[in-house]
């Protein structure tokens, strides 16, 4: 053979050539053969989940969020269809998504630099390609159907339908509502649950309830080919649509209550003394929640979040203020309870008392003074030199238990976001935080609910929902029930008293009968309303930030009350003259009672 | 013909039938989705009955009568070269079919068993002037008609089978082991520069290095060499100028080469390396691909998707499935079990091969079937490794597997000329 012999003068032979060659080949074969093992037994789970992924798009189907009602089941929120851009990437590279993004922003009337920041979103990594991304929302119907017309020439874009949110109520129960927006990075990164492009409730009920009302979202596993067509629907889940939430509120006295304290800025709260329940709460400046859902309007929401009159702020738990003469029933109270007075105690009002060694005065409101009063009259003429010496035979820790007593000082616990506690001074506070002892002038002060008090309009409903039911401290709340979307009730919510204050029935009747009078005959008669007993009292808190906060505190009717009012009107000025004539309003629309000229001689 | 039957290669056969059935059956599951995957079949199906057909005639003749005829074979091939550069269809960009009606007809294939007989007879004739660097140069120009002409069209990768074809069989057929270094050299050396400049792009080096890294790159292999030079002669080698004279003169012009190479190099081929060396750089453009086969062998593992089952394939993912790609095909439905079936029938193939050519009753027989197997092997090595992701993206087929009917023509027609040189290894 010659294969054997050498290759002329080389001392190798073909064969042994050959066996090199052969070496070499095989050596190539081998390391092919590990590679494959490698990629097939070691990485093969690895990449049978990469396929997977890379066939399987999950259309997310967004579950529609629950509605809210009110008492009457009254639609409050509602759902409506509106049009969605979504869009995939597919296998584009980067210039044709730019023109795909740049032609829809175009066809939408947006600004390329809306397109620019849809473009950054859609840099993802290979296998997740095909899943949506929302590019804009509420679009209108015109757009949707120019849109729609166009989709052959865009690859990758879906129109489709989505829910979103109404606020049937508009602005009357802003403060009540809240709204709902898309969730940006930080609160992606802080509620884990949340997807990109899911709304989040920001204020109120929206807030408050979110994850009841949100649901859960459903979606199909779609398996697509290259192309991103669909092939066939893997798997789907059905939407869980958000149980839907009925409100204490009752239509009627939220209307009233809104209306009336338009113009003013202030609270207005209704409150059922019988249960605790919230009636309707008016703040205003108010806002539209429906701005921020359509995209439209955008321009007005940097409004809302810098005016001074700080729309967004709900200013029956958010706002502190003094109370003024209102807290003289809490003064009065303590008196009774702890028998420093009794209903028929006299006190000499010259209108004013002098206290320490200067001889410092500190004057009724009245100059002259009210002479001899009793504590039904110093309610009905708010006679502050009455109070002035039943606090200082109290002394500061008795009136602040009392006023702890009734809830002052600490949050109601009401189910609506960001609520403040107010204050209730004592002598240690005003050493820690002022460095000065605690004078009998301190004293005199809180004992008219001014100085160092602060209260939130929601802890003064609190407490007048107690004076109208007889000591019984309710929670305040606005959940009535939590229904599904078939209506079947999940939740109903139970008043939870937090306190039965042991209060004698007279000393309930005596401070009753002087706020009765205060509206008959007294700084309150501006709320007196034809054919409705209606018990109240009024209140001017001074205060440094500038003029007097105008309050009114009343329930009628009187002998079994339904409804707790409180009134307050930012800067307003006095309690009678500004805050009863809007509570005189609100009860009239509330009750029916509109005074016309014919009714006049029905009065008893 | 009695002779012939008793002699056949039945497992060479067998064997190779064995793999273009497996092919017909992966073709047909790769075109299922088309929804006319019998056409491919069929058509892939005729292309085996010509194959087959052309073998017997191939055997028929005795191969040492084709001695005499390689040169009119030869210039054959490169009258057709040319005559597709004019009256081919194009096709993706290059213009390398002729386009028949019913059937295209690739001449490239034609002209590489033109180019293993030539080269087989060359080397036979000039058997005891090995050592001459003139024969060299006689082969290697004629062997580069074909290769000008292939890029011509323009197809690369039909092109550079001819290179491990080329130096194989040169190495077979006695050429001096200097010479054969002296080619590495200077393949290394011509695209050490072009991958390296890539790969420093790639890894964000620093704007002077990569602006000035030609010149680098001359400098440090020229100083290199030196000192080789030196070094050699520090160990008191007997190496004079003059022998190591022919050293330079090859790291010089593989130097030109690279620079050459570099300069010319288009972008689609620029980007196909960037995508070898990390084909996560451009997941949906260049490396698309890579990444997706990979992806689709992978997920074969043990035992595949089932035949007709892998989503990679079914939902198109794999591009060329039915040709380049077939492999993954395979390797996603099949697993593991195919994808070694198929590189155990191959590893028979050149096994076969080697050993036809280890047994051949003279030189041109011998060298014919390293050719053969040398130009199977760096398809197969070439494509599997491609596709697994261990070398560069290059469209070749796999033989017997991919679909293409000329491609498996005239890879039957190879198959026919191992089995003459097998029948005929006792013929004297």
């Amino acid at each position: 053979m010659w294969q054997g012999e050498n290759l002329g003068y080389s001392a190798e032979s073909f064969s042994g050539r050959l066996n090199v060659l052969q070496f070499f080949i095989f050596f190539l074969l081998g390391i092919i053969s590990f590679r494959i093992i490698s990629l097939q037994l070691i990485k093969g789970g690895q990449y049978r989940k990469i396929s997977d992924e890379n066939r399987i798009v999950i259309y997310p189907q967004p579950a529609t969020r629950g509605k809210i009602f009110d008492k009457n089941m009254d639609v409050v929120v509602d759902n409506k269809p509106s049009f969605a851009v979504l869009f995939s990437r597919q296998t584009m590279d980067d210039e044709e998504v730019k023109n795909v993004i740049t032609k829809v922003a175009r066809l939408l009337q947006r600004n390329d630099e809306v397109a620019l920041t849809i473009l950054s979103k859609t840099k993802t990594i290979p296998g997740k390609n095909f899943s949506l991304l929302k590019i804009a929302e509420n679009i209108s119907k015109y757009q949707a159907m120019r849109l729609a017309e166009k989709i052959p020439q865009l690859p990758g874009v879906v129109v489709r339908i989505e829910p979103v949110r109404v606020y049937k109520w508009g602005a009357s129960a802003s403060h009540i509502t809240g709204y709902v927006r898309e969730a940006s990075l930080d609160e992606l990164s802080e509620y884990p649950k949340l997807k990109a492009g899911d709304v989040l409730g920001k204020n109120g009920i929206e807030k408050q309830y979110d994850e009841i009302l949100r649901g859960i979202d459903g979606g199909s596993q779609v398996e697509v080919n290259s192309r991103a067509v669909q092939k066939r629907i893997l798997e789907t889940v059905e939407p869980v649509d958000g149980d839907s939430i009925v409100l204490t509120i009752d239509k009627k006295i939220q209307t009233a209550l809104s209306n009336h304290i338009q113009g003013h800025i202030g609270v207005a709260i209704a409150i059922d003394p019988n249960t605790g329940g919230l009636l309707g709460l008016a703040s205003y400046p108010e806002y539209n929640p429906n701005i921020f859902i359509s995209g439209l309007k955008n321009w007005s929401i940097p409004y809302l979040l810098r005016s001074e009159k700080k729309p967004l702020w709900n200013r029956a738990l958010q706002g502190q203020y003094p109370p003024g003469s209102v807290y003289k029933m809490v003064t009065a109270f303590a008196g009774l309870e702890s028998g420093v007075i009794t209903s028929q105690t006299v006190i000499n009002c010259k209108g004013f008392i002098e206290l320490g060694k200067y001889k410092q005065r500190f004057r009724c409101w009245a100059r002259e003074g009210h002479g001899d009063v009793r504590l039904s009259d110093a309610l009905a003429h708010s006679c502050d030199v009455y109070f002035y010496e039943v606090g200082l035979k109290l002394g500061p820790t008795k009136l602040n238990e009392w006023a702890e007593k009734f809830g002052f000082g600490k949050k109601t616990d009401i189910d609506l976001p960001s609520e403040e506690k107010g204050l209730t001074p004592d002598k240690s506070w005003k050493k820690a935080k002022l460095h000065q002892d605690w004078y009998d002038g301190d004293t005199v002060n809180m004992s008219v609910g001014q100085g160092y008090i602060w209260t939130t309009p929601i802890q003064i409903a609190q407490f007048t929902s107690a004076i109208a039911n007889d000591g019984i401290i309710f929670q305040p709340h606005i959940l009535k029930k939590i229904i599904d979307a078939q209506g079947n009730v999940r939740f109903e919510n139970v008043p939870k008293i937090i306190r039965k204050l042991d209060i004698t029935a007279e000393n309930f009747s005596a401070v009753k009968k002087g706020m009765m009078e205060a509206v008959r005959y007294g700084t309150g008669k501006n709320a007196k309303v034809v054919g409705l007993s209606v018990s109240g009292k009024t209140g001017t808190a001074q205060n440094p930030q500038g003029g007097d906060h105008a309050w009114f505190v009343c329930f009628a009717p009187s002998e079994k009350p339904k409804i707790a009012l409180v009134v307050m009107v930012e800067h307003g000025g006095g309690g009678g003259e500004v805050a009863a004539p809007i509570a005189k309003r609100m009860l009239e629309e509330i009750f029916d009672k509109k005074s016309k000229p014919q009714m006049d001689t029905e009065l008893h | 013909m009695k002779l012939v039957l008793k002699k056949f290669d039945w497992i060479l056969f067998a064997d190779v039938l064995l793999i273009t059935f497996i092919g017909l059956l992966f073709i047909f599951s790769a075109q299922l989705r088309t929804g006319n995957a019998m056409f491919y079949v069929a058509k892939q199906s005729t292309a085996l009955g010509i194959g087959i057909a052309a073998m017997l005639l191939i055997i028929s003749i005795r191969y040492e009568l084709y001695r005499e005829y390689t040169k009119y074979f030869y210039f054959f091939a490169v009258m057709l070269l040319i005559a597709v550069l004019f009256f081919g269809s194009r096709v993706r960009g290059s213009k390398s079919w002729f386009d028949l009606g019913r059937f295209a007809f690739q001449p490239s294939e034609i002209a590489k068993i033109a180019a293993i007989l030539y080269l087989a007879g060359f080397i036979e004739k000039n058997r005891y002037h090995m050592k001459k660097t003139s024969q060299l140069f006689t082969a290697g120009m004629n062997a580069s008609i074909c290769i000008i002409l292939i890029l011509l069209e323009p197809d690369f990768s039909s092109a550079s089978v001819f290179i491990p074809i080329f130096l194989s069989m040169m190495y077979a057929g006695g050429l001096p082991k200097r010479i054969i270094n002296f080619a590495i050299i200077f393949f290394v050396m011509s695209l050490g520069l072009p991958f390296l400049e890539i790969y420093l792009t790639i890894n964000n080096s620093s704007r002077f290095l990569i602006k000035n890294f030609k010149i680098i790159y001359v400098g440090t292999v020229l100083l290199f060499t030196i000192f080789v030079w030196f070094f050699i002669k520090f160990l008191r080698f007997k190496v004079t100028f003059k022998k190591y004279k022919s050293v330079i003169l090859i790291v010089l012009l593989g130097l030109i080469t690279s620079i050459s190479i570099s300069g010319y190099l288009k972008d689609y081929q620029r980007k196909r390396m960037i995508v070898f060396l990390d084909p996560s750089l451009d997941p949906l453009g260049s490396g698309y691909n890579i990444l997706q086969s990979r992806i689709a062998i992978g997920s074969g593992q043990l035992s595949g998707r089932g035949i007709f089952q892998g989503t990679q394939t079914q939902l198109g993912f794999i591009p060329d499935q039915h040709t380049d790609y077939i492999f993954a095909v395979l390797s996603e439905e099949g697993g593991l079990v195919f994808s070694f079936i198929v590189i155990l029938l191959y590893t028979v193939l050149i096994i076969r091969g080697i050993i036809i050519a280890r047994n051949a009753a003279d030189r041109f027989g011998s060298l014919t079937a390293v050719g053969i197997v040398v130009m199977f092997s760096y398809y197969i090595i070439l494509n599997l490794g491609m596709l697994t992701g261990i070398m560069p993206v290059a469209g070749v087929p796999l033989p017997f597997l991919s679909y293409g009917g000329s491609s498996l023509i005239a890879n039957m027609i190879a198959i026919g000329l191992l089995m003459n040189i097998h029948i005929r290894r006792y013929a004297y």
